[in-house]
């Protein structure tokens, strides 16, 4: 039972990790209906850069949130400007194959820059946190901390402020949105910036649990991926359980059957919700449709 | 107020619109109508600044806006209420009508014009709460104009505000129309159904395959026959 608990607990405290990587994928895709292929690159990225602030200036990696997520809102500003933006009005394959070959133009960067290297930072904190018999690494406990703080900030801010209600109508209705005064073009950049931001976030949280290379993108922006669509497109909170369904179930089936086996069966319950629930767990019914009825 | 000149307008390639000229006087209720694919929606879309490339001169208060986007010309008072009312269908009311008020201008009063618009539409602030998307249609509409209002218009463009509407309403949207004339707003409406319209706008202009092909006062289009021909396509 005790082994169990831990499992349940371990899992789920991994998965709110996925669920904090996969935020700013979900968010990107419930308002622009982009869905970005370069989201791991990006983590990529922002590791490497909380990486070398811990090289350089000798700090731990959550010190680097105060410049990673800054750089990141930039880097992302600068990437829907140059990138995604001029896609936006062709046909959707455009924007698939401009965020693809982003992904692979930034892996190949990395690797000459970097080379193939695994880098990693020592753990944060020097002991586990106990509680009974169970046993927590404490960086998985802060991660989960802080992607509940992240989803509820987020959730206020969509459902109370101006900007957040300006998304929700951009999403539901985009022409409608511009009638309103609302400036679609800029809720579309904030929105992929914001996107980008919430990625540095998550890589400052995952460095010290996961080494960094060039590569480490494609590692994630898959389960990313069945996340956002487990948890229902758009959807931030769904984005939380889908993380927390993966990583218990990754957790489980890995202990209980075999490491290897712990993707096949998130893949399993990712079939069996898009069989009974196709819009996910918490998507809303014909959430892939709203917003396009223009 | 609205000066257009020798307006062409285009969706790719094709042409709708054919040197359209027409003017709106401020405190006028003036009437677009026309047949089916005359050119009245493509009209009201080219004013509102979507979907179409255009030529032409397109002014508010002696001020070119042609080249503006859609959301700013909200801000210079040009407000559309498009056709099939376009709420937020997941949002309530309220959070529809504050959207109408995102233009830094109108956000400054809106707390004041929600006040406003609901003593205006009172079915609205009984549904204050309610999700747009389950209004009836005559409800959609009301809240539909009001989110309009919401901006401070100068001019409010009325795209086919009776299409699907109940008899009862229609009458009730066309007395909303003359009061907000009474209180100083300028109404642009096109709409289908035409003796409505030449009975409460104070100008018509009658399209056809993309030209004005006539223009007059209201009542007395109400007798032409030239009227007849454009508008069934005779």
């Amino acid at each position: 039972m005790t082994a169990f608990s831990q499992l349940l607990i371990s899992g789920i405290l991994i998965g709110s990790i996925y669920a904090l990587m996969s935020i700013g994928l979900t968010l990107v895709f419930g308002v622009l209906r982009v869905v970005n292929f370069a989201h791991g690159e990006f983590l990529m990225l922002a590791m490497y850069g909380a990486w070398g602030i811990t090289q350089v200036l000798g700090l731990n990696p959550y010190w680097g949130l105060i410049a990673i997520v800054p750089a990141m809102f930039l880097f992302g500003a600068i990437v829907h400007r140059l990138i995604v933006q001029p896609a936006l009005d062709k046909p959707h394959l455009v924007v698939v194959f401009a965020t693809m070959g982003l992904s692979i133009f930034m892996q190949n960067v990395a690797l000459m820059a970097m080379s193939a290297d695994l880098r990693d930072v020592p753990p944060v904190f020097a002991q586990s946190v106990i509680i009974g018999p169970l046993y927590f690494k404490a960086e998985l406990l802060l991660g989960f901390v802080v992607t509940l703080v992240c989803t509820v900030a987020l959730q206020w801010i969509i459902r109370k402020t101006y900007l957040g209600k300006a998304i929700r109508a951009t999403v539901q209705d985009g022409e409608a949105a511009m009638l309103m005064g609302i400036p679609v073009p800029h809720i579309f950049l904030i929105t992929f910036a914001g996107g980008s931001a919430l990625v540095g976030l998550a890589a400052c949280i995952m460095l010290p649990l996961f080494s960094v290379f060039p590569t480490v993108g494609l590692n994630f922006v898959l389960i990313a991926f069945v996340i956002v669509v487990l948890g229902g497109m758009g959807s931030i909170e769904g984005a939380l359980l889908g993380g927390i369904c993966v990583g218990v179930v990754q957790s489980l089936s890995g202990y209980y059957i075999a490491p290897a086996f712990g993707q096949m069966f998130f893949f399993i319950l990712f079939l069996l919700v898009m069989i009974f629930r196709p819009n996910g767990l918490l998507g809303q019914k014909g959430a892939a449709n709203i917003g396009m009825n223009s | 107020m609205l000066e257009v000149k020798s307006l062409d307008a285009f969706y790719g390639s094709v042409q709708v619109l054919h040197g359209v000229s027409l003017h709106v006087n401020r405190g006028e209720i003036v009437g677009i109508v026309g047949a089916n694919a005359a050119g009245k929606s493509t009209l009201m879309f080219t004013l509102a600044g979507l979907r179409t490339t255009h030529t032409g001169d397109i002014g508010v208060d002696g001020e070119p806006i042609g080249h503006l986007p859609a959301y700013e010309r909200t801000s210079r008072g040009l407000i559309l209420v498009p056709e099939r009312r376009r709420l937020f269908p997941f949002m309530n009311v309220l959070e529809n009508l504050e959207i109408g008020a995102y233009s830094p201008g109108a956000r400054a009063q809106a707390k004041q014009t929600i006040d406003e618009v609901f003593a205006l539409l009172p079915v609205l602030a009984e549904r204050r709460k309610q999700v747009s998307g389950s209004l009836s249609g005559g409800e959609q509409q009301m809240l539909a104009i009001g989110r309009a209002l919401m901006g401070k218009p100068r001019l409010l463009l009325l795209d086919e505000p009776t299409e699907g509407l109940a008899p009862i309403y229609v009458k009730l949207l066309f007395d909303l129309i003359v009061r907000l004339r009474e209180s100083g707003l300028t109404v642009m409406i096109v709409e289908q159904n035409v003796h409505h319209v030449l009975r409460t706008s104070d100008r018509t202009y009658v399209l056809e395959n993309g030209r004005v092909v006539l223009e007059g006062e209201g009542q007395s289009l109400l007798n032409d026959e030239r009227l007849k021909i454009a508008y069934l396509g005779l």
